[in-house]
C-alpha cells in the first residue's frame, strides 16, 4: 500500500497540476486515495478552484476606458519626431 | 503608365515621409486611449502601460511601410501593441521561473511555512473563510480580499497565474508563448496559490 501514500505537501502540488493538465494513471490513484482519507487537502482542492474561479472574474471584467495622459501623448509624438 | 507611376513615387516620397509621422501622430489622438485602456486591463500597470504603447506607437511607424492599408489603423495597432503585451509576459515568466530571484526565495518559505517537516499541512483546522464555498465569489468582501491579494502576489507571478484568462490558451500553449517548461509553470502556480491562501486567510475578517 506504500505506493499509495501521498504526504499533503505533495498532494496539494498534484491538486493544483491536476487543474492545469492530466496526471499519470499512479498519480491520480494516489490523490484519489489521499483525498478520500485527508479533510484538509480534500478542503485545498476547493480552495484552490475557489481561486482560480475568483481569479477569472477578476480577469475578465470589461477593460475600464482610460486616458491617455496628454503627457504621454506628447511625449510619444515628441519621440515620432525625433525618430 | 510605367514612367508615370515611378515619377509621381518619386515626387511622392519627401512628403510621403512628412506625413507618416503626422499620420501616426494622429493616431496616437485617435487611438491612443483605447490602446492604453487595453494595455492597463491586461498588465495592471500604468507607468508600464504608457511605455507599451509609446512602443507600440514607434513600431507602427518603423513598420509603417509595410502597412498596406490591408486592416483598419486600429486593427494593425492593436496587432502591434497584443504583440509588446505578450513580450513582457514572457520576460516576466523567464523572471518568476528564475531559481535565484528574491520572488522564488519567498515562495520556498512559502510552502516551508505551510508544511511541517513531514510533509503535513501545519494548519489543520479549515479556515472559515472556506465554510460557505458556494456562496464565496459572490461575496463582495471576499472580492475585494481576492483584488488586495492579487496585488500583494509578485507581478510575475500574478501573470502566471492569470496567463491561461489574459493569453487565453490552454496550459501547453502558455508555455510554448512563454517559452517556459510544463513543470516550471506548475510550481509558479502552486506557489502562487499557496500564497493567495495565506493571504485570504490571513485577511478575512467580517464586519
Amino acid at each position: 500500500m506504500m505506493w499509495l501514500m501521498l504526504s499533503c505537501k505533495k498532494a496539494a502540488v498534484l491538486i493544483d497540476r491536476k487543474t492545469l493538465t492530466r496526471l499519470s494513471v499512479l498519480e491520480h490513484w494516489q490523490l484519489s486515495f489521499h483525498l478520500r482519507m485527508c479533510k484538509v487537502c480534500s478542503a485545498y482542492e476547493k480552495q484552490s478552484r475557489a481561486i482560480d474561479l475568483a481569479n477569472q472574474k477578476f480577469n475578465l471584467v470589461e477593460p475600464t476606458a482610460k486616458h491617455l495622459p496628454e503627457s504621454a501623448k506628447s511625449k510619444i509624438i515628441k519621440a515620432l519626431n525625433e525618430e | 503608365m510605367k514612367s508615370e507611376r515611378n515619377t509621381s513615387s518619386i515626387e511622392n516620397s519627401p512628403t510621403s515621409q512628412s506625413t507618416k509621422g503626422d499620420i501616426i501622430a494622429e493616431w496616437v489622438n485617435l487611438h491612443g486611449d483605447e490602446l492604453y485602456s487595453w494595455a492597463c486591463h491586461k498588465t495592471k500597470d500604468e507607468a508600464l502601460s504608457q511605455d507599451i504603447v509609446q512602443d507600440t506607437f514607434l513600431s507602427a511607424f518603423q513598420a509603417y511601410d509595410t502597412f498596406q492599408g490591408n486592416s483598419q489603423p486600429k486593427t494593425w495597432l492593436f496587432s502591434i501593441l497584443n504583440n509588446k503585451i505578450i513580450d513582457y509576459y514572457r520576460k516576466s515568466a523567464r523572471s518568476a521561473v528564475r531559481l535565484d530571484s528574491d520572488d522564488e526565495k519567498h515562495a520556498a518559505e512559502i510552502s516551508e511555512a505551510a508544511f511541517d517537516d513531514t510533509g503535513m499541512w501545519k494548519e489543520k483546522n479549515i479556515h472559515s473563510v472556506w465554510n460557505d464555498d458556494a456562496n464565496l465569489l459572490d461575496d463582495t468582501d471576499f472580492q475585494s480580499l481576492m483584488t488586495k491579494c492579487m496585488d500583494d502576489l509578485p507581478v510575475t507571478w500574478r501573470l502566471m497565474l492569470s496567463a491561461k484568462y489574459l493569453l487565453e490558451k490552454d496550459s501547453k500553449e502558455i508555455c510554448q508563448e512563454l517559452d517556459i517548461t510544463p513543470s516550471n509553470y506548475w510550481q509558479v502556480l502552486h506557489r502562487a496559490k499557496l500564497m493567495m491562501k495565506k493571504c485570504i486567510e490571513l485577511h478575512w475578517f467580517r464586519k
